[in-house]
This record gives structure tokens, C-alpha cells and sequence, in this order.
């Protein structure tokens, strides 16, 4: 029996829009497990960014109860939250969100300095890690000077180099040709399976569809599989 | 992640650039404003500065000490009756015309010293004695006034030279250092008698009466006596220097003309660098709620943030602090010009800088935080 990751239970989440409320989580139910690589999908507007924030811990659910590697999630503070963000979430963005002024290794060590790492140490391990994912002799360049795929796999070794039991991945591949796409995919692929680890990837780009150990479907703030 | 902060700012060149000019130009204009300011107000107080004197006794219509109403010369014996006055000495103070040997006129500021002591004259002497004063005919001149009569005549004054007043020739037997005069007159010092010698005769003379107290008396108590028993206006120094610095505040244009141009560049500062570092917020928004997801704090952010702000203002005001001091050590060396900065007014600028920076910071802050770290998630 695989170890269980995520677990989450008749979650609820609204949106107050003034004239009307939007239900964007309606009794949301489900599990993600350890080493896995989950893709949750759906059409625009369904509520899978909405489903990747509450999993992330960076927005409130209304009811409902999350628990993340033996963490209630629902029980924490918001400064809890943020310190558990700090420490177990990885997050790999659409928009890679590489800081422009900052080289590659200055990006990918963020995580670290977050943590209260060195810069000294934080640089190094950075270092490593951009080595271990293909990219040394990067470490100086701006994200600019690199391609979307490249930049894409700063992002990634941004959200690993602190070693996080989730990595949160927001339509990863979105921005990237096939081809790169699936390079990045077959990575996450390899992350998933590294550590004691589980990847989600929120996506409605059907090219990466098989890079998914299961796959989660969602309609109208429902999951429908 | 304050380092990381710091490479945000700098590296954002092209708004870094404009945030550091805006607060270098709000530095640079309110110091130099301020101290064009205090240099002529100071400026005004010249002849209290020049002379030293701890009590200044006048008509009780005078308000500030460019202004003249003469006394009777019997009002000094009054003066030195005044139990606390260890010794009491004429002063004469008026603008008169001077012809220079080539014809030319121009207006000086003549003061007459006590012929006997000569108290009140400038204390630095640059060529001659002052004790040469003592011979016939015989003026000292200020050098910053020198030079504007060798402007006006085209040819180097030199001890020796001569011109008239009221047709009376008067010798220069030497040259003082004085701070120079408010309406930038040349000051011309001689002994009190010749003054009245020289310039057309009038009833009453005697301008100000100059008194130093006896030893254990502060210069108030013999101050509120001479005015209590002679019912002349008598200040202390200090007090004629407020005196006549609030005439000017009151009677002239001046604090106003320079409290606009401090207050614009005050206002051009917040408004240019609270645009400019909004901006740079704004646009790099998507970072710090990405920052934020990672588990960056809001407070974190705002230290960050805070950082930058201060730092930019450090910097500004370090270039426009060094700007606004070498203009005034140029124009000082090169021309007379009313340039005044004591420690006060980089204190003052800096508190005014630190504002602008905690306004642009405030914004900033304001914005992340409202910041949702799960924004970042909405391309």
C-alpha cells in the first residue's frame, strides 16, 4: 500500500463576487500518494488552479479538511502555513516567475534564503542542483539570456533544491514547445519518483497527459473521476 | 533574501536611476534653497555679526538692525548711568553716496566706531592696522566690497586710494574681513567722530548705542534695565538677531519665495519616487507573490521592501547632498553669494528624505499586503 501524501476531504471553497458567489470547490475529495505524479485536468474555469492553491496552503478553504504528509493543514495558522510552505512545497510556475535582476543560482538558492541558509551554502547547494539538472555552466547567466525550456528547468531546480515532500506545478509545460514540454515532464517524472515525494501538476495541455501515474478530472468546481 | 532585495532595486537600472535622481534633485533643492535662505538671512544680521557686542541699546521704533533712528547724543550719558553698564559706546550707521576717483558714485554702508576704543570693529584685518584708523582721513574697507568697487571702477583699490563722501576725501589705510551686508553694499568703517565729520549734518545721530555689562550681570538683566530707566529699546545680541530676522519673515517676501521651493521640492521628491518605486513594485509584483508562495512572510516582504526604499533614499541623498555642498564651496570661492549650510539643514533634509522614503515604502507596503500568495497561480 503506497504511503498516503495528500488527503483531502469535502473541501469547499466560494468567491464572493458581490451580486452572486462563485462555487469554485464544491466537496472536493482526494488522495495523492507518495512518489506519485498526479495531474489534475479540466477546461478553464473549472477550479484547478483554485484545487492548487488550497493544496499549496496559499489560499483559505471555507470547510473541508486537508491533510499534507501527516500535516493538518486545516488546523494550521497562517504563519504555520507559511513556514510549512517554506519547508515541504516546491512550486513550479506558467510563468517561471525567475526573478530577472538575480542570476540562475541566485533564483534557484531563494528557497534556502527563505529558509535561513547562508548565501554561502545556499549558492553552493543551488549550484549542485542546477548541475543535477542539466544546467551547469548556467549558474551566472541571467533568466533572460535563456530559453523557455531552460528557464523552465531553473524554475525546477528553484522548487527542488530545498528537497520538498510536494511540488505544486501550474500548466508547467504552457509556455514551452512540445518537444521541451516533454522534457520538462520527463524531469518532474524523475522528481516524483526521487524522494519520498509527490508531484501535482494542474494542466489542461493533453501533449503531457501520459507522463501522468493518475490523473484527477474536474468540471465545475467537482471532481468527476 | 536582503541582498536578494537590494539586486532587485539595482538592477531594475533604468527605475533605480530615477528613483536615486528624484531624491538626489529633492535633497539637492531643499538644501541649497534652505541654505540660500539662511546665507541671507544671515546676511541680514551682518552688522550684529561683525560687531559683538552683547547689548544694543536703540530708539524703541527700531525693530531690526539695517534700520536707523537716530538717538540724541545725550542718551548715551543715560546710558552709562544705568547701574550694571560697565561701559556704553557710540555707534553710527548710515548708507551714503561715495564718489570714486573716476566720478562714478556708489552707495556704501558707513559705519562710525568709538574713537576711542574702537569697539565694534570686524575682528580679522587683512592688510593694515586697525589702529591706522586713528590717522586723518583714514577708512577701512571690507574686502568683499573692495571688490565690487574695483568691479565698478575697473581698476585694483588699493590701500592708499581715495574717494569722497559728501565731499569729504577719505583715505583707505586698510582692508577687513566682514560678513557681508544684506542689500550687498560696500562696508566702510571709521571712527565715530569722522562719521559725523563726513556725512551732512543732522540734528540726531548717534544710531545705536553699544553697552557690555558689568561682570556677575547677565546681558538680559542689564538689558531690561537700560530699557526700564532710560525707556530706550535695548536687546541683547540675540535678541536683536531674532528681531531682526522675524522683521524679515514678516515684512518681506523671502521665507515665502524660499518655503515654496523647499515645500516643491518636497513634493516633487515624494511624488517622483512614490511613482516611481509604485511602479517597480507593480511590475515586479508576480516575484513577490511568487516570493510570498514560496514562504516568504509579509513582514519578510517588507523588510525587503523597506530596504530598498531607505537605501535608495541613502543614496540620493548622498549625491544630492554632495552636490548642493560643492555648489556652495564653489560659489563661495568664486563669487559673494548668500550660502549658509550648517549641520541642521542636512539634518532637516534628511528627515525629509527619510519621509519621502517611508511614503514610497508605505505604498509599497500597502500593496503586498493585500498581495495573495495564491495570485501568482493567475496568469
Amino acid at each position: 500500500m503506497p504511503k498516503l501524501a495528500i488527503d483531502v476531504r469535502r473541501v469547499n471553497k466560494s468567491f464572493d463576487q458581490g451580486s452572486y458567489v462563485v462555487h469554485a470547490l464544491q466537496e472536493i475529495n482526494f488522495k495523492a500518494y507518495v512518489n506519485e505524479l498526479l495531474m489534475i485536468v479540466g477546461p478553464s474555469g473549472c477550479g484547478k488552479t483554485t484545487l492548487l492553491s488550497v493544496i499549496a496552503g496559499t489560499l483559505r478553504f471555507d470547510s473541508g479538511e486537508i491533510d499534507l504528509f501527516d500535516t493538518s493543514l486545516h488546523q494550521l495558522s497562517e504563519k504555520e502555513i507559511t513556514s510549512f510552505r517554506r519547508e515541504n512545497v516546491g512550486f513550479i510556475f506558467q510563468q517561471f516567475h525567475l526573478i530577472p535582476t538575480l542570476n540562475c543560482v541566485e533564483n534557484v538558492s531563494i528557497p534556502l534564503l527563505l529558509q535561513g541558509v547562508a548565501r554561502k551554502e545556499a549558492l553552493q547547494r543551488a549550484s549542485e542542483m542546477m548541475k543535477a539538472i542539466g544546467l551547469e555552466g548556467r549558474e551566472t547567466e541571467r533568466p533572460k539570456n535563456l530559453s523557455g525550456g531552460q528557464q523552465q528547468r531553473i524554475a525546477i531546480a528553484r522548487a527542488l533544491v530545498h528537497h520538498p515532500k510536494l511540488i505544486i506545478c501550474d500548466e508547467p509545460t504552457s509556455s514551452l514547445d512540445a518537444e521541451t514540454g516533454c522534457r520538462v515532464m520527463e524531469i518532474l517524472s524523475q522528481v516524483a519518483k526521487s524522494e519520498e515525494r509527490c508531484v501535482i501538476v494542474v494542466t489542461h495541455d493533453n501533449r503531457i497527459f501520459d507522463y501522468a501515474d493518475r490523473t484527477t478530472k474536474m468540471n465545475d468546481g467537482k471532481i468527476i473521476n | 533574501m536582503y541582498e536578494i532585495a537590494l539586486k532587485m532595486l539595482f538592477g531594475d537600472r533604468s527605475k533605480y536611476l530615477m528613483l536615486i535622481s528624484a531624491l538626489a534633485f529633492a535633497t539637492l533643492l531643499t538644501t541649497q534653497q534652505s541654505s540660500i535662505f539662511l546665507g541671507l538671512m544671515r546676511w541680514t544680521t551682518a552688522t550684529l555679526t561683525n560687531t559683538q557686542i552683547p547689548i544694543w541699546v536703540m530708539d524703541p521704533e527700531v525693530s531690526q538692525v539695517n534700520e536707523v533712528k537716530a538717538l540724541r547724543d545725550t542718551d548715551i550719558s543715560r546710558v552709562r548711568s544705568v547701574d550694571g553698564v560697565a561701559w556704553a559706546v557710540p555707534f553710527y550707521f548710515s548708507l551714503q553716496q561715495a564718489r570714486l576717483d573716476n566720478g562714478d558714485f556708489k552707495t556704501v554702508q558707513f559705519i562710525g566706531l568709538d574713537s576711542t576704543t574702537l569697539v565694534g570693529a570686524p575682528a580679522i584685518m587683512l592688510e593694515g592696522s586697525l589702529q591706522d584708523l586713528r590717522q586723518a582721513q583714514a577708512v577701512i574697507i571690507d574686502r568683499i566690497g573692495l571688490l565690487k568697487l574695483n568691479k565698478e571702477r575697473g581698476i585694483a583699490i588699493t590701500i592708499g586710494d581715495t574717494f569722497e563722501i559728501n565731499d569729504n576725501q577719505l583715505r583707505i589705510v586698510g582692508i577687513c574681513d566682514a560678513a557681508p551686508s544684506f542689500f550687498g553694499y560696500p562696508q566702510i568703517f571709521t571712527t565715530y567722530d569722522r562719521a559725523l565729520q563726513t556725512v551732512p549734518k543732522v540734528r540726531e545721530n548717534l544710531s545705536f548705542i553699544l553697552v557690555q555689562p558689568k561682570k556677575g550681570l547677565t546681558n538680559e538683566e542689564v538689558a531690561a534695565k537700560i530699557t526700564k530707566e532710560t525707556h530706550l529699546k535695548s536687546l541683547t545680541e540675540e535678541q536683536f538677531f531674532w528681531s531682526t530676522i522675524k522683521w524679515f519673515f514678516v515684512n518681506t517676501s523671502i521665507p515665502i519665495s524660499f518655503g515654496t521651493t523647499v515645500l516643491l521640492g518636497f513634493i516633487v521628491g515624494v511624488a517622483v519616487s512614490g511613482q516611481t518605486f509604485y511602479t517597480f513594485i507593480l511590475e515586479n509584483l508576480s516575484n513577490l507573490g511568487a516570493l510570498k508562495a514560496m514562504g516568504a512572510s509579509t513582514f519578510l516582504l517588507c523588510r525587503m521592501l523597506l530596504l530598498q526604499a531607505f537605501c535608495a533614499g541613502f543614496i540620493g541623498y548622498g549625491i544630492g547632498l554632495g552636490v548642493a555642498g560643492g555648489f556652495g564651496f564653489l560659489t563661495s570661492q568664486a563669487a559673494q553669494f548668500p550660502y549658509y549650510m550648517p549641520y541642521q539643514i542636512p539634518l532637516f533634509v534628511f528627515v525629509l528624505i527619510l519621509l519621502i522614503c517611508a511614503f514610497s515604502a508605505f505604498i509599497g507596503i500597502r500593496k503586498i499586503s493585500q498581495l495573495d500568495a495564491a495570485e501568482v497561480f493567475r496568469a
